[in-house]
């Protein structure tokens, strides 16, 4: 166990190192800063001014180490619009996006293993119908397009949510939601299908005949079993929304989290934070992956992991 | 997974063909009856039919050229006029011609990216999977740490390091796709290693090549033809949202996430130009969702004899 560990942190090590390369070679390899931050109309010897300044006059070798030992104090060079260090921009919004993902990632799972349950439990009947129709348009539609409908419908009709920025506890609705819905029709599938194969196990037939009450062999026994690739892909999920899918719904609704941020970059062309962004992200959900792995080998005595 | 025995008896080139023909009309036959009788999996079958019809007869369907701008009748809602049945946008496009015309680019890059991801993610999980050893844990090596890489996010600095069009949105989307197919290729491939009709085509001395093209990779066509189908609507998902963020595609093309975007501008007074592409996303992406489950449950024994067991018709999970 403590060896399994120690094996997945530095294997996370060396993803984050690729990660930092990767991050490197696309932003000074395949693009110019030059090219796409200064106007047009400058000059080569601008040009040659803002190069040296970033110090993307020297050689490639000398660069790289220079941004890896500034990746490794975590210092990752200042915003060129905002003229302060990414990384303080970054930490500022992760607040929010943490916010964002966690209430709509805990609406997700807290709806939909009691919803997969009872669907679960009377396969074909119009319950099961019911949830199978919502859970598969929720997995369907397209984000964007769930965000701005539900602003149409509750803020520009109804008028009793916020449709966009950072408050109270209302400003949180529509986005959760829209972050949420779609996580939920896949949570609710897997438990329903995860929970019927559970229910079909010989050790539940078992159970019954001794006379256990069916809540104890439903919520004990067969959701025990059932709650590994639940809680598996529920933890994918948290991981699929730091990794960019968070970017959708806080342009969305102007929630001023880390994907609106690089959103915000991407269209100011500001690649030093945009790099910043992606690189403490990376590291982010690597470390969340590692630590996700080591609890399910702690949590499933049967997962063999080699 | 259906495991096919093949006989490399030497038949008569004419008849073995002939015999071929008849497997697989008899073999698509009985899939279109099952088809018929399980309403969703017809459902999204008909969906994938008239997108791609829709899409290679746009210019013949579509009323009006999706650009040509009517600025008497601007922001006219759907099912006020013949001339715009389903009414236009803010400088007068014409709301269905566009529709028309968008379905095109998201069949496009769905045809185009599914293809790219499909071929790499399937070459490289059948290297990994046959080969095994060095082979499959270099290979499998690299499918763990790009996938614990924040796939949308660097998707996002490449495109906007080297500028959004299609070809971006098309190596992006191929570059963070093609690891589903690697590993449920090298799955299956590994465990057709250890069936005896491998073993034996082996023993009697076929080249590697011959066992993989002629044993392994036939039976490798239901689960990667599934999963094609599902990756065909999460890139549809995906050249939305891009789109939507000004990185996809650019204008003047049509693309439905182009045309969500233009919508949002004009959410609060025209409903329409945001609803239509929105529920054209929603109904393509879900036949492709319900379509898929019935391919797996069809094509998979043990997801049939399930089937039958539990008496349901009521799709699968989609994962």
């Amino acid at each position: 166990m403590g060896r399994f560990a120690l094996r997945r942190i530095v294997y996370g090590i060396v993803v984050m190192f690729l990660v930092t390369v990767v991050v490197f070679v696309t932003t000074r390899l395949i693009g110019d800063p030059s090219k796409t931050l200064l106007p047009l109309t400058a000059t080569s010897a601008e040009r040659a001014h803002f190069k040296h300044v970033l110090g993307l006059d020297r050689p490639l070798p000398v660069q790289f180490f220079h941004y890896l030992a500034g990746v490794v104090h975590l210092d990752f060079g200042n915003s060129l619009l905002q003229s302060r260090p990414a990384l303080g921009i970054v930490l500022e919004r992760l607040p929010n996006t943490f916010e964002l993902v966690g209430f709509g990632l805990a609406l997700a799972v807290l709806l939909a293993i009691p919803l997969g349950v009872l669907a679960a439990l009377k396969p074909g009947s119009l319950l099961d119908k019911f949830t199978v129709v919502i859970s598969l348009s929720g997995l369907s539609v397209a984000q964007v397009w769930l965000g701005l409908l539900l602003i149409l419908v509750f803020a520009a009709e109804l008028k009793v949510l916020p449709s966009a920025g950072i408050g109270g506890f209302s400003h949180l609705i529509l986005p959760g939601v829209t972050f949420g819905l779609p996580a939920l029709g896949r949570l609710v599938m897997l438990t329903r299908s995860t929970m019927i194969d559970e229910l079909n196990a010989q050790y539940v037939q078992t159970a019954r005949a001794k006379g256990m009450p069916e809540w104890r062999v439903v919520g004990l026994h067969a959701l025990r079993n059932a709650s590994i690739p639940i809680l598996t892909l529920a933890g994918w999920e948290l991981i699929r929304a730091l990794a960019g899918f968070s970017v959708v719904v806080e342009t969305v609704f102007a929630w001023p989290g880390v994907g609106y941020l690089a959103f915000q970059s991407i269209q100011q062309s500001d690649v030093i934070l945009l790099q910043a962004i992606v690189t403490v992200m990376g590291f982010l959900i690597i470390a969340i992956n590692v630590i996700l792995d080591v609890l399910f080998k702690g949590l499933d005595r049967r997962v063999q992991l080699a | 997974m259906t495991v096919r025995v093949e006989t490399d008896a030497p038949l008569a080139g004419p008849s073995l063909f002939r015999r071929r023909l008849a497997d697989a009309r008899a073999g698509l036959r009985s899939g279109a009856v099952e088809l018929l009788h399980d309403r969703a999996g017809l459902f999204g079958f008909l969906v994938i039919v008239i997108l791609i019809v829709v899409a290679i007869f746009a210019p013949l369907i579509a009323p009006q050229d999706p650009s040509a701008q009517d600025l008497l009748n601007r922001l006219e809602p759907p099912f006020h006029s013949w001339a715009h049945p389903l009414g236009t946008d803010a400088i007068g496009r014409d709301m269905l011609s566009r529709l028309i015309y968008g379905s095109r680019i998201s069949l496009e890059v769905g045809a185009f990216v599914v293809a790219i991801a499909g071929s790499l993610g399937t070459t490289f999980g059948l290297l990994a999977g046959y080969f095994g050893g060095k082979v499959d844990s270099f290979v499998m090596r690299v499918v763990d740490t790009q996938i614990a890489f924040p796939g949308l996010l660097m998707a996002l600095l490449i495109i906007a390091v080297i500028g959004p069009s299609l070809r971006s949105l098309v190596i992006v989307l191929s570059i963070d796709g093609w690891m589903v197919y690697a590993r449920v290729t090298r799955g299956v491939t590994a465990s057709l290693r250890q069936e005896p009709f491998v073993e034996a085509a082996e023993l009697i001395g076929c080249r590697s090549r011959r066992v993989i093209f002629r044993h392994v990779l036939p039976n490798l066509t239901s689960p990667v033809l599934t999963l094609g189908v599902l990756e065909f609507a999460r890139v549809i998902l995906a050249e939305a949202a891009l789109s939507f963020l000004g990185l996809g595609i650019q204008p003047p093309a049509v693309s439905w996430g182009l045309m969500l975007a233009d919508g949002a501008d004009y959410l609060f007074s025209a409903w329409w130009i945001v609803s239509l592409p929105g529920i054209g996303i929603a109904l393509v992406v879900l036949g492709i969702n319900l379509f898929a489950s019935w391919l797996r449950v069809t094509s998979d024994p043990h997801a049939r004899d399930k089937r039958f067991a539990s008496g349901t018709q009521v799709a699968g999970a989609v994962t």
